[in-house]
């Protein structure tokens, strides 16, 4: 695949694959789910998903598993206005690309 | 790498950031290598290099991480972090074309200027991101600088005529001041030269007048030494100096600014 996947892109993204599970995800599950998708490195999300928490989109919660510490992030309220922002935007921008794309000379 | 390597690399490259957001990114990416299991070290050969990942914290806490990257199919790209050495800093207006760098050099030193006094003066950092780019940027202020400090002088000194006068005064006795010392001593060594000779032929008539126009003349040689002195200390010290010590208060005017940026 040839396109660039923004910043906000990304967050879309990663604000949409954590709103799947009610109760919340985990760092390395939700790589691993995007990854299924599209192709990131495995350290990408860090940061993303540190500035959606900044931005209260995200909350987290730690569970003690086998004695060490997982670390659940879970959509908000004020995520889920913002990802649902985001799929308006990303139907719109879509729609015109591949408008653009359809109309284009044979 | 191993997953302790990489981690204990990673806590040491981000010791500079605040000591919560350090244990924030050191427990997850932790975290995630044990979620990992068997596949941890592929995880950490796709993490990249340790640098890296600091340097995408690093801008991700300064608010840099929209600006640069992109996060493509193949991976997070960003060509501010292929450099390990890269530092953060934020871009400002840039040309669109890239200079290439070793032309670039090769053509300033051919031009005559020792590149090391340039590089000082326009202060090249390596490694810095699109670094042509900011010496395009950085070059062009430099110049608007010197030749403002230049235009502004004369103006500064045209405030108030009696400032002005004094000024020019004291700056005109200044260089006559060390032009005079280069002259006298010349003249004290033709002086002292014509004494020795004189009174050596004096000697000839008159052994006392003789000796007297040898004396003076020795006397003209020691004031001569002196001068030499001296001048070789203005010339050869102190006019570098000023020159060196004025380049580098125009070039710390603009290493200022440059900072204030950033």
């Amino acid at each position: 695949m040839v396109f660039n996947t923004g910043a906000a892109l990304l967050d879309a993204i990663v604000l949409a694959v954590v709103s799947r599970e009610r109760d919340g995800t985990y760092g390395y599950r939700i790589t691993q789910d995007i990854r299924n998708v599209i192709d990131i490195s495995e350290s990408t999300l860090y940061p993303v998903l540190r500035r959606l928490q900044k931005e209260a989109c995200l909350e987290t919660y730690d569970v003690a598993i086998d004695g060490r510490n997982r670390r659940y992030y879970k959509i908000t309220e004020n995520g889920r206005a913002q990802l649902n922002l985001y799929r308006g935007e990303w139907g719109v921008y879509a729609g015109k690309i591949s408008s653009i794309l359809e109309e284009a000379g044979r | 790498m191993r997953a302790e390597e990489f981690l204990k690399e990673l806590e040491y490259l981000l010791q500079d950031i605040p000591e919560e957001e350090k244990r924030d990114a050191i427990s997850y990416y932790q975290d995630y290598l044990e979620e990992a299991g068997e596949k941890q070290e592929d995880a950490v050969r796709e993490f990249g290099s340790p640098e890296r990942v600091a340097a995408m914290i690093r801008a991700d806490l300064a608010g840099n991480l929209k600006e640069g990257g992109g996060f493509t199919d193949s991976g997070y790209k960003d060509e501010r972090f292929q450099d390990p050495r890269y530092q953060v800093a934020r871009r400002r207006e840039l040309p669109e074309q890239r200079e290439p760098e070793p032309s670039d050099r090769n053509s300033r030193k051919a031009n005559g200027q020792g590149s090391s006094r340039w590089e000082r003066f326009f202060g090249r950092r390596k490694g810095t991101v699109g670094e042509n780019h900011e010496a395009w940027a950085r070059r062009r202020r430099s110049f608007l600088l010197v030749g403002l400090v230049l235009v502004a002088t004369p103006l500064l000194l045209g405030l108030g005529r009696t400032v002005s006068r004094i000024t020019a005064g004291a700056l005109g006795l200044l260089v006559v001041a060390v032009l005079l010392v280069g002259l006298l001593t010349g003249l004290a060594w033709i002086g002292a030269a014509c004494a020795l000779v004189a009174g050596l032929a004096l000697l000839l008539a008159d052994v006392w007048a003789g000796v007297l126009v040898i004396g003076g003349g020795v006397l003209l040689l020691g004031l001569g030494l002196v001068g030499m002195a001296l001048s070789v200390m203005l010339y050869g010290m102190l006019l570098p100096r000023c020159i060196r010590g004025v380049v580098d208060w125009i070039s710390r005017m603009l290493h200022r600014g440059r900072r204030g940026n950033v």
